[in-house]
C-alpha cells in the first residue's frame, strides 16, 4: 500500500508498534522527508520510541529538513542522509533504526580520499614571470668556463687568434646585440614529451598547449599563435613544425623551428645543409644556427669572419620576420634519448637589444 | 589577481586540479595538458580573475577544457550512461579507497566529476552547480545516484563495507 498524506497516520502507529519492515520503514522515512509539513506528526507520534537520545535535542531550522529531490530508491534517501542533506528526527530515526542504520553505516564510508603523491610535477612551467633558462644554457655554462680557462692560462694564445673577434667588433654588432634570457629546458622537457607514433590529429593541441604557456610564462608580446601545426620528421636530425592545412585554422607559433644539432661547435665550417640553408633555402634553420653561433660568439669572442658576415645578413633578415619587438624564441624538437620513440619540445628564448 | 596571486595559485591549486582531471580522464598526459591549458587561461586573464575566485575559475575551466577534450576524442559517447562493464575481481586486499576510485571510473562521466569535487576538493553543491553548468538539485541527484553506483559496486564485490 503506498503511503499517501490520506494514510499516512497509520504508517506512523504501525512504525512505532514495530509492524513495518526495512523497506516500509524507509519508505515511510522518505515520504515524510518530502512532505515537511507532516513530520511534526512523525516527532510527536515517535517521540516515546525513536529520540529518548535526543530528548533535550534542539532541531535545526526547518529549512534544513527540507528535502525537495525525488529520491527513487530507498538507497538514494539512505545516501542523502550519509551527505547530511536529511537531518534531524528523520536522520536519527534511520540511525536508530538496525537495518538501515547498517546501510547508512555503508553509505557514510563511500568517501573519496584523493592520492597525496599524485601531483602535477611541471609546476614550474606553470608559474610566470619564472625564470627560463636559455636554449643552449649547459652549452653557454660550459663555454664560458672555457672562455674563463683561457683567459686565465691561455691569454698569449688568445691574444693571437683575435683577429676574427677584432673583425667581428668592427661589425655593427651593438644594434643587434644578442642576450640570452633565463630559459629553463629542463622545465620545458618536463611538461612536453609526445610520443612519435602519437595520432598525427592529438599533436597539434599539445604542441599549442606547449608553446602556448612559455610563450606566455615568458610574456613574450609578439608570439602569435595563428594556425595549429604538425610534428613531423625534417630529417635525421630531428623534427620540425609543420603547418597542418587540413586542421582548423586556430594556432601556430610564429617561431622558427630548427634540427637539433647536437655536434654543433663553435669554429665548425657550414656544412652542405647549413650552407643551403644559409643561401635562404630555410631561412629558419639558419636562423637557430646562427642564434646559438652569435650568442657562442658573445661568450668565446671568437668566430670565423666569413660565416658571421654571411649569418648577419641572415639573421638581420630572420630578426625582421620574426619579431617587431624586443625579443626573439627559438624551439626546436629533439629525439629523446631515453625514450627512443619520442621525441621532446625545446624551447629558448633570445632577447634582442637594439 | 597578481602574478604572485597567481603563482600561489599554481601551487595551490595545481595538484589538486590535476587529480581531479587525472581521475577523470585516467590518461596522465592529457591530463596535464589540461592543466596547462587551464593556467594559461588565467594567466590570460589575470586582471580579470580575482584571486579569491581563481580555484573556483580554475575547476569550472578545466572541467569544460576536459568536456570539450572528451567530445573531441568521442570518447565520451557514454557521457549520460553508467559503464556496464563486467565487474574485476576483487582481489581481497585492496583499501576501500583503492576499490572506490575502480568503481568511480565506471560511473558516468557527470557523477564521477561530482563526486570528486565533492570528496577531493570539499566544495559545496552550489559551487559543484557552478562549475559543472548544473543546478544544485541535479548536482544532489547525481551524487545520491553515484554514492549508490558505488556502494553496489562494493557490495557485488563482496567487499566488506
Amino acid at each position: 500500500m503506498k503511503i499517501t498524506r490520506e494514510n499516512y497516520e497509520a504508517w506512523l502507529l504501525d512504525y512505532m508498534e514495530g509492524n513495518l519492515t526495512e523497506d516500509q520503514r524507509a519508505e515511510l522515512l522518505i515520504f515524510l522527508s518530502k512532505h515537511p509539513d507532516l513530520e511534526a506528526d512523525f516527532e510527536v507520534e515517535g517521540a516515546g520510541v525513536l529520540a529518548p537520545y535526543r530528548a533535550d535535542a534542539q532541531l535545526p531550522d526547518r529549512s534544513v529538513l527540507r528535502v525537495d529531490e525525488g529520491f527513487t530508491s530507498q538507497d538514494e534517501w539512505l545516501a542523502a542522509v550519509a551527505e547530511g542533506d536529511v537531518t534531524g528526527q528523520l536522520a536519527d530515526a534511520a540511525r536508530a533504526d538496525a537495518v538501515l542504520s547498517v546501510k547508512l553505516a555503508q553509505f557514510e564510508k563511500l568517501r573519496l580520499q584523493p592520492d597525496a603523491a599524485m601531483s602535477f610535477t611541471g609546476k614550474a612551467s606553470l608559474r610566470r614571470g619564472a625564470v627560463v633558462r636559455p636554449l643552449y644554457a649547459k652549452v653557454l655554462r660550459v663555454a664560458a668556463a672555457a672562455a674563463v680557462f683561457i683567459v686565465l692560462f691561455g691569454g698569449a694564445w688568445l691574444l693571437l687568434n683575435q683577429r676574427p673577434a677584432a673583425q667581428l667588433a668592427a661589425e655593427p654588432a651593438s644594434d643587434l646585440r644578442i642576450e640570452r634570457s633565463a630559459v629553463s629546458n629542463e622545465q620545458v622537457d618536463q611538461t612536453y614529451v609526445a610520443d612519435a607514433q602519437e595520432p598525427k590529429s592529438e599533436q597539434p593541441q599539445r604542441v599549442i598547449n606547449q608553446l602556448s604557456a612559455v610563450a606566455s610564462a615568458d610574456q613574450i608580446p609578439h608570439v602569435r599563435v595563428e594556425r595549429v601545426a604538425h610534428l613531423q620528421p625534417r630529417n635525421a636530425q630531428g623534427f620540425a613544425l609543420n603547418a597542418n592545412e587540413r586542421t582548423p585554422s586556430t594556432v601556430v607559433i610564429d617561431v622558427p623551428v630548427v634540427p637539433v644539432r647536437e655536434d654543433f661547435a663553435l669554429t665548425e665550417p657550414a656544412d652542405a645543409t647549413v650552407a643551403a640553408n644559409l643561401q635562404g633555402a630555410s631561412p629558419e634553420f639558419t636562423v637557430s644556427e646562427f642564434l646559438m653561433r652569435e650568442a657562442q660568439t658573445r661568450v668565446l669572442g671568437s668566430v670565423q669572419t666569413a660565416e658571421t658576415s654571411l649569418s648577419r645578413a641572415v639573421f638581420e633578415r630572420a630578426v625582421e620576420k620574426i619579431t617587431t619587438a624586443s625579443s626573439g624564441e627559438l624551439a626546436y624538437v629533439a629525439p629523446s634519448a631515453a625514450e627512443p620513440r619520442s621525441f621532446r619540445l625545446k624551447l629558448g628564448k633570445f632577447e634582442i637589444e637594439r | 589577481m597578481s602574478p604572485a596571486e597567481y603563482n600561489r595559485c599554481v601551487d595551490q591549486f595545481s595538484d589538486g586540479l590535476f587529480r581531479f582531471i587525472r581521475s577523470n580522464l585516467r590518461d596522465e598526459e592529457q591530463a596535464r595538458d589540461v592543466v596547462q591549458e587551464t593556467f594559461t587561461k588565467l594567466w590570460i586573464k589575470v586582471d580579470e580573475v580575482a584571486f579569491e575566485k581563481a580555484k573556483s575559475y580554475l575547476f569550472t575551466t578545466a572541467y569544460r577544457t576536459m568536456i570539450d577534450w572528451l567530445r573531441r576524442e568521442k570518447k565520451n559517447a557514454d557521457f549520460e550512461t553508467a559503464d556496464t562493464r563486467g565487474h574485476v575481481a576483487y582481489q581481497g586486499s585492496a583499501d576501500l579507497n583503492a576499490v572506490l576510485h575502480e568503481a568511480l571510473a565506471r560511473l558516468p562521466e557527470i557523477q564521477r566529476t561530482v563526486v570528486l569535487l565533492r570528496d577531493y576538493e570539499g566544495y559545496s553543491y552550489d559551487e559543484i552547480a557552478e562549475i559543472a553548468g548544473l543546478n544544485e538539485s541535479q548536482v544532489k541527484v547525481y551524487i545520491y545516484r553515484a554514492r549508490v553506483a558505488l556502494k553496489n559496486y562494493l557490495v557485488s564485490i563482496d567487499y566488506v563495507l
